[in-house]
């Protein structure tokens, strides 16, 4: 019976202590489960964290470039607007027609639909207009270097006088053409994602950023042309030849204007000839002064002839070779013969070494003492000569003086604005600004495209134009 | 033969806790304070621990939400701006300056005044452009003269202007025209086809 009793209390304390121990032991093994997926969390959590500061330390960066690509967003709207903005569009070809000279007939919009579902949306125009082909040509290199992007997709000329002849067909002794232009220009269908973000001290960011966002907004651009003209070019569409009854007018049949000016380019050809003698290092001295008189009196008559003979030459082609080999290489050879004392070889084109030296130096010094025209000058008279290759040791200093030239350049422009400082506001603890003309600028903003202003003091006012610091005193 | 204990019930030797008993009694106790030790530590030590490194973690997470919140937003502004820059330039690199085309065509026709080489003219001019960005430009000309050569000499200074680099063109073929209005009355006409590629890239 005791035996009994004592297994039955075994039996309790060992049962009682197994089922106490199996859920001490399951508790811990689940708490050691919960660990392992807590764990799991904080590293979820930690790799967040990392992401986070990943872009936190970006912040700055991307704070900058918001700042300047929000600056230059005026610049983006002119070439590419969120808005049809036709009014505009008709107006400024309505202004470009008074400039070249062109006569529009009609402008019709065409219906496309095409590039709805594109980041841009095409609108497109046909233009009707007579013009003579130089005025055609100004103005579609207009419509090309105009703020807003314009394409001209197709374009048809028809030639409205064939032979040239003066009568109501010609403008200035031009042939007057037909022409029909396709023009494209877009909208902006993008959709911003976001409103703009509020940017913590935005005025002293920008203000900081100022020469970043004048650099961006220059290289925000596309491609232009500059049409520099006729030229003496003759109209490709009209046909060149004389008519039958050109020589009865007065005006000299073919073979004698050829003749007159083959005799021409043959005397340009022997001035041309001596002048290279001139240059040659084994002329005597004697020969050289015989040959500079020569060549000096042949320049001068040649030059007095052609001015003569000059209206004898009517024939369109002749004309372009008139301009080019006779009245061109007159000048050409009197600016050589002219040069000719400041090279001491025949080899080397270029201007020595010192006196590139002595240019820069003069041209530093002008362009400090503000005469700007004289260091112009004093680079153009030499600039055939400062065409240096990149691998010529006076490369470097053929670099400063034309980055002396060009500051030279900007600095005349820059006087001849149209700049007229009424007063100026000058705010120690924050963006100063000035009355420039009736309206008012603070630092940092942009009086046009070209011109920001910088900085604005008691006595003068500092602008950035293309690139270069310039300053205005009141 | 009846045997009657009279010990106090406590003395009595059938009645005291057996050795096997008491040795189960300490191991279990043992066992279980091993194992419930075991489980305080874990639940309330390790357990604990790790939630609580959690919490700071996640403040620490809550801390910064605000800045990525901000990035984000920057990000989609600059995403915005820069999209509108890069539509500017992808249709800016499709534009063919036609004024540019023009003056280079005139100086190739002008032929700087040589007239011997060639002397042409166009009779009328048409450009269509492609949606590739290439372009088909017909000008039917004239070149003076009967001199074959010429038409030649005006095709290969063609095939040598600026414009032609991928230029694909007609070839040359003429017919003997006669105006007695002109001087010299001979002219060769001809049919011109200029096939220039997108810009960027040669037509195929």
């Amino acid at each position: 019976m005791a035996a009994t009793n004592q297994n039955k209390q075994m039996l309790i304390i060992c049962g009682v202590g197994a089922t106490v121990c199996a859920l001490a032991i399951g508790g811990g093994f689940y708490a050691q489960g919960e660990i392992e997926t807590i764990n799991q969390k904080i590293e979820g959590e930690r790799q967040a964290i990392t992401a986070a500061q990943a872009k936190i330390v970006k912040i700055p960066a991307a704070e900058k470039e918001v700042v300047i690509l929000r600056e230059n967003l005026d610049q983006y709207v002119k070439i590419l607007p969120d808005e049809k903005k036709l009014n505009d569009f008709v107006r400024m070809l309505n202004q470009f027609e008074l400039q070249s000279g062109g006569q529009g007939k009609n402008l019709i919009p065409k219906s496309t639909g095409r590039g709805g579902k594109k980041r841009f949306a095409l609108i497109e125009y046909s233009y009707e207009m007579t013009a003579t082909l130089w005025e055609m040509l100004r103005l579609i290199n207009l419509i090309e270097n105009y703020e807003r992007f314009v394409n001209i997709s197709e374009f048809t000329i028809t030639t409205g006088n064939k032979s040239g002849d003066s009568d109501d067909r010609t403008r200035d002794g031009d042939a007057i053409h037909t022409i029909r232009l396709t023009m494209q220009t877009y909208r902006y269908n993008g959709k911003a994602t976001g409103k703009e973000v509020q940017i913590k001290g935005y005025e002293d960011l920008k203000q900081s950023l100022r020469e970043e966002i004048f650099k961006r907004m220059q290289a925000i651009h596309i491609d232009k042309y500059e049409h520099t003209g006729k030229n003496s070019r003759r109209d490709i569409f009209v046909d060149p030849r004389m008519s039958g009854d050109e020589g009865i007018e007065g005006m000299l049949p073919l073979d004698e204007q050829r003749a007159i000016l083959q005799r021409y380019i043959t005397e340009a050809g022997k001035l041309r000839e001596m002048l290279q003698r001139v240059r040659n290092e084994d002329t005597t001295l004697f020969e050289r002064y015989a040959l500079e008189k020569g060549l000096r009196d042949g320049l001068m008559e040649l030059a007095k002839q052609a001015d003569l003979d000059d209206s004898k030459i009517t024939y369109a082609p002749f004309r372009v070779k008139w301009t080019n080999e006779v009245t061109g290489a007159i000048e050409e050879i009197a600016v050589a013969f002219e040069q000719r004392g400041t090279k001491k070889g025949e080899t080397d084109p270029y201007l020595p070494a010192q006196e590139i030296e002595a240019l820069v130096a003069e041209m530093q010094q002008e362009c400090e003492n503000g005469f700007l025209e004289e260091a112009r000058q004093r680079y153009e008279t030499v600039a055939p000569q400062l065409q240096v290759p990149a691998d010529d040791p006076r490369y470097d200093l053929a670099v400063d003086a034309k980055s002396l030239h060009s500051k030279a350049v900007t600095a005349i422009d820059f006087r001849k604005l149209d700049l007229r400082i009424q007063g100026v506001v000058v705010n120690r603890g924050g963006s100063s600004g000035v009355l420039l003309n009736g309206e008012v600028f603070e630092e940092g903003e942009y009086v046009s495209e070209e011109l920001l202003v910088k900085m604005v003091e008691e006595e003068q006012v500092w602008f950035v134009f293309r690139g270069l610091t310039l300053v205005r005193t009141m | 033969m009846i045997r009657i204990n009279l010990l106090p019930a406590e003395m009595r030797r059938g009645n005291r806790v057996a050795v096997k008993v008491l040795v189960a009694a300490f191991a279990s106790a043992l066992a279980v304070s091993a194992s419930v030790g075991w489980f305080g530590i874990v639940w309330f030590g390790d357990l604990a621990a790790a939630e609580n490194n959690l919490a700071s973690v996640q403040g620490q997470l809550a801390s910064k939400q605000q800045d990525v919140a901000y990035y984000t937003e920057l990000e989609k502004n600059r995403k915005d701006y820069a999209q509108r820059v890069q539509t500017i330039q992808d249709i800016g690199k499709s534009r063919r300056l036609w004024s540019q085309f023009l003056d280079q065509l005139i100086d190739v026709v002008n032929n700087n005044g040589d007239t011997d080489r060639h002397l042409a003219w166009f009779d009328r001019m048409s450009v269509r452009t492609d949606k590739k960005g290439g372009a088909t430009v017909t000008i039917p000309g004239q070149v003076q003269d009967a001199d074959k050569a010429r038409l030649s000499n005006f095709h290969e200074d063609l095939e040598s202007a600026p414009f032609a680099a991928g230029m694909s063109k007609s070839e040359p073929s003429w017919r003997l025209n006669l105006s007695s209005e002109r001087q010299p009355p001979e002219s060769l006409k001809f049919p011109l086809t200029l096939e220039l590629p997108p810009r960027g890239g040669k037509k195929k």
